[in-house]
């Protein structure tokens, strides 16, 4: 495939049979978005040459590019280019569904409006370079539904924007939400223990599948429900609560093991892995000292003054 | 079980995503569109990064694709397995046990002595219809059928009354109306009938009819029986030159309750088939489409099945009156069943040999034959005929 990407147009005749037959199908629907041939074909380079490894197999080619979205790429790059009919169909099929992504992601109307309207700008391309407007969906290589896509992309914008309204926050919304006054992370100096029982379960949670750590975080850290983590990989979400009670049991099994191993009791071990090492780290002094303090927020404030002068 | 305090304090600080990856792979991530190796990237990049997981979680489609929960077939456990067969045989051995005790418990009722006299009878009569036509009215399905089935007992008992009352009467005057006397044994309406009458109200009207004819003389109840429920004359036509079993009426009135047409059919079986009209009822599908375009079925509303129209075809709207389905999308693909998606046929809608070919954007139908499609070029496509034939609006 990279072969194809450097030829460019004229590789043309290298894609494979399956695809020629899908392009034959697609070419009424390229040629009414306003798309040539072998300006598709180039686009379909760009994408192989982005996504397939070095050097790719005949079999591993045929796989990618028979699950590439064709009619739906052709769309989101024929409005990237300008067409205008392209466009046209685009209003037709997405306008509705983007304002309703939009309301079912940001749960306010009004918010929810001003993050779809956001979005259009960017697909239609706002900003320009060297004369031309950069759109959106010229980023879109048709590996996913373009619908989802939309999805996404209207998600990542949102949490973006969220990332941008926490800098924001004015002190006294802080102190109002309670933030400024959560007890701060304590950095003391480990014990030796504890380095060790860290390093033991470090171990073990490297040696899970990515897809099991995937589980953990999203449950135990998202605080996400069985039922969402299923519908993200397509499972029963008793099968997420079986995964999760076994990877329970064995992460639990295997810190042992490993502390067990580096010279520690099973007694020693089950009582270093029992104990709740943030409650080691409490240091009374620093704690009664904090309440006494005069001036708990002292930076923060001298940093908003200094911002305000 | 939970996971040790450490674990998740490891976990939380094991962060280092590196490059978030794009949302074209967050996309196919989520559609399961990814080859096993992108796959694998992916949820590395996933378990280490908490806005990751937030953007796909946010991103994901409001309505519940198909799930695996469908495979019902996939218990591994061979505890799990047999457990399914063991609860399995007990249901069965139950249902079975169950309605042959019930079956009994009516054919003894029947038989059971009924000492009425004809106007007690009447008057009897006359009250049970009252009562039963207040009761069914306003009550939900399944008590509408104990009461039926009650008041059906009740009614054989009185028909057995009336033969045995109409006999002797018969043999008192010495007259030629064993005929007609028996005939008037099995108008009492046969549960087969009911059975087989798929109409509720139809059902209904057959009972009421039969329980007035019940409460009435022996000659009224002839005639009326003979006009009214011409289905009850059938079976009683069906057994001519039987009027000496009139004499016996501990003998006709069972035979009267249990024939039919296709055999003996009990009240139970008649409250089962009910039971069965009614969650074909509630088993009417809901349909929709994936954004993948593909067209999917649901029965409860949480889980979607993914229903085979045609290869290749990307549906962009779905339109739902009753058993009539229709489906439409790229390229002006349109698709219709008229079995609730069972089978599918291609309708190409086309104006003066000049076929859509336009995508379906949208397609409304009111009824069966009136429909309205909508495509992607501004265009509207009407039909009257079930899509026979089509005009285009612009």
């Amino acid at each position: 495939m990279p072969a194809m990407a450097q030829n460019g147009v004229q590789s043309v005749g290298v894609i494979s049979p399956e695809l020629e037959s899908r392009m034959a199908e697609l070419q009424a629907k390229t040629q009414e978005y306003g798309l040539g041939r072998e300006q598709f074909v180039a686009i379909l380079n760009e994408i192989g040459a982005k996504y397939l490894p070095p050097q790719p197999s005949e079999r591993e080619r045929g796989e990618f590019f028979a699950s590439l979205r064709l009619e739906e790429l052709a769309l989101a790059r024929a409005c990237a280019a300008g067409h205008e009919r392209a466009w046209e169909i685009f209003m037709v099929r997405y306008r509705e569904k983007l304002y309703d992504i939009a309301a079912y992601i940001a749960k306010e109307s009004s918010a929810a409006r001003e993050l779809a309207d956001s979005i259009y700008a960017d697909l239609y391309g706002t900003s320009a370079r060297e004369g031309k407007r950069i759109s959106k969906l010229a980023s879109y290589t048709g590996r996913g539904s373009l619908e989802g896509w939309l999805r996404t992309v209207l998600a990542q914008e949102y949490v973006n924007r969220y990332r941008k309204q926490r800098r924001l926050v004015s002190l006294d919304e802080e102190s109002e939400a309670g933030v400024q006054f959560a007890a701060a992370e304590p950095e003391l100096a480990p014990a030796a223990h504890d380095l060790r029982v860290a390093a033991a379960t470090d171990e073990a949670l490297a040696a899970l599948p990515a897809e099991d750590r995937f589980v953990l975080a999203s449950y135990y850290l998202d605080h996400r429900t069985l039922a969402e983590i299923a519908r993200t990989l397509r499972v029963h979400e008793s099968t997420i609560s079986r995964r999760l009670d076994k990877l329970a049991k064995t992460l639990r099994k295997q810190i042992l093991a490993t502390l067990r191993r580096k010279g520690m009791s099973r007694r020693q071990a089950e009582e270093a892995l029992q104990m709740d090492v943030r409650d080691l780290h409490v240091d009374i002094r620093t704690c009664l000292a904090q309440e006494t303090s005069a001036k708990p927020f002292s930076d923060k404030k001298a940093e908003a003054q200094a911002g305000e002068g | 079980m939970g996971v040790p305090k450490i674990v998740l304090g490891r976990l939380r600080r094991a962060s280092n995503p590196g490059n978030h990856p794009g949302a074209d792979l967050l996309t196919a991530f989520a559609e399961q569109a990814l080859a096993k190796r992108e796959r694998l990237h992916v949820l590395e990049h996933l378990a280490q990064c908490s806005e990751c997981r937030e953007i796909v979680s946010l991103a994901r489609p409001e309505i519940a694709e198909p799930q695996t929960s469908l495979k019902l077939f996939s218990l591994r456990s061979p505890v799990l397995r047999w457990g399914a067969l063991m609860a399995c045989v007990v249901v069965v051995g139950a249902v079975v046990t169950t309605r042959h005790l019930a079956q009994k418990n009516v054919e003894t009722r029947v038989t059971a002595k009924a000492p009425f006299s004809d106007t007690k009878d009447a008057s009897q009569g006359v009250d049970l219809k009252t009562d039963l036509t207040a009761k069914l009215q306003p009550q939900p399905l399944a008590k509408q059928d104990s009461v039926l089935s009650h008041g059906l007992a009740k009614q054989r008992k009185e028909a057995a009354a009336n033969s045995r009352a109409l006999a002797v009467n018969a043999e008192k005057a010495g007259t030629a109306k064993k005929e007609p006397l028996a005939a008037a044994v099995p108008a009492a309406p046969s549960p087969a009938l009911l059975s087989k009458a798929m109409d509720q109200e139809q059902q209904k009207k057959i009972t009421y009819d039969s329980l007035g004819s019940a409460a009435r003389t022996s000659d009224e109840a002839v005639m009326n029986e003979t006009v009214a429920t011409s289905a009850s004359a059938e079976v009683a036509d069906a057994r001519p030159g039987k009027a000496k079993d009139a004499k016996d009426p501990r003998m006709k009135a069972p035979m009267a309750a249990s024939s039919g047409i296709g055999g003996p059919v009990t009240a139970n079986q008649m409250i089962e088939s009910r039971a069965e009209l009614n969650r074909a009822v509630d088993l009417t599908p809901r349909w929709n489409l994936s954004s993948e375009g593909i067209l999917q079925r649901s029965f409860d509303g949480r889980t979607w099945q993914a229903v085979p129209v045609a290869d290749n075809a990307i549906f962009r709207a779905v339109s739902a009156v009753g058993p009539e389905i229709w489906v439409g999308g790229n390229g002006g693909s349109l698709y219709h069943s008229s079995d609730s998606g069972q089978h599918w046929t291609q309708v190409k809608p086309a104006v003066n040999d000049s076929p859509l070919t336009a995508d379906i954007v949208g397609i409304e139908f009111a009824d069966a034959q009136h429909g309205k499609l909508t495509t992607s070029d501004h265009e509207t496509w009407t039909t009257s005929d079930t899509g026979q034939s089509w005009t285009r609006y612009k």
